[in-house]
């Protein structure tokens, strides 16, 4: 019993880690044009808000302050951007080490031929 | 025919269903006859008495309850249970299915009347809306 007082004691003491606020950019990439991407990201981080690029993805507003959320986006635009395209930003709040998973849902060209971009993440701010 | 007749012989007069030189050989042959006799006095005591079988163990026996019938009530539920769910199950949507409405409400072209996701009798940028929305829901 004293022993267990004592490691909770110790663990008060400890420097509690601060909630640091971090965005997170998501980027899918391939060589054909990108009219419509869907993502979900999961992490262990609190979603505090999303911000697209022209304009805001879709989202479930019950995935804020939670850690996973699916964002989508289309446009009809006839000739959208190819490549490494930057697709929306996430802003969160880690507690601790995060890490960060997202996964293709769908995507597609113009036209509505489904694709298969490459998503890769960039952590902005914090430590 | 020589003698008396045989056993079959002497049975098909019993039964009836002789030839007629075997009818005439037992008319007139005393012995055959009696075997004859002996013969239905053994055919009756062999054959069964009918019992009088009382009306519920009839009802019971001749035509029980059919067991089926359960069986066939549950799968006919499973069946509209399924259906149901089947008719109200949301439809499964991503990001493409938006897109491509959009597209064809863009280009002017027809689309599938499914797609009126709100029941408001037309499919339309609200209808384009709704599709995105249950794409990215959680579930």
């Amino acid at each position: 019993m004293k022993a267990a007082m004592l490691a909770l004691g110790l663990i008060a003491l400890l420097p509690k880690q601060e909630p640091r606020f971090v965005s997170v950019e998501i980027y899918a990439q391939i060589d054909a044009p990108i009219a419509a991407w869907q993502i979900e990201l999961d992490c262990d981080a609190k979603i505090v808000a999303v911000e697209g690029v022209k304009e805001p993805p879709y989202y479930d507003p019950a995935a804020l302050q939670g850690g996973r959320i699916i964002l989508a986006q289309f446009t009809t635009d006839p000739s959208p951007p190819a490549g490494r395209v930057l697709v929306a930003r996430v802003h969160l709040m880690e507690t601790g080490r995060t890490d960060y998973r997202a996964n293709l849902m769908a995507a597609a060209s113009p036209g509505g031929e489904r694709i298969s971009p490459r998503i890769d993440l960039v952590r902005l701010g914090g430590k | 025919m020589d003698g008396h007749l045989d056993p079959l012989g002497l049975d098909a007069v019993r039964a009836g269903d002789a030839t007629p030189e075997q009818r005439a050989h037992a008319e007139q042959c005393a012995e055959c006859r009696a075997t004859i006799e002996g013969f239905r006095t053994l055919a009756a005591r062999l054959t069964p008495a009918r019992i009088e079988v009382p009306a519920e163990v009839s009802r019971r026996i001749l035509r029980p309850k059919r067991s089926w019938r359960p069986l066939a009530a549950a799968a006919a539920a499973l069946l509209i249970a399924v259906g149901i769910w089947f008719a109200l199950r949301p439809r499964k949507v991503d990001i493409v299915d938006a897109y491509s409405v959009a597209l064809r409400l863009q280009n002017g072209q027809s689309v599938d009347a499914t797609w009126d996701l709100n029941g408001d009798g037309k499919v339309d940028a609200r209808d384009v809306d709704e599709i995105a929305r249950r794409s990215v829901a959680l579930r």
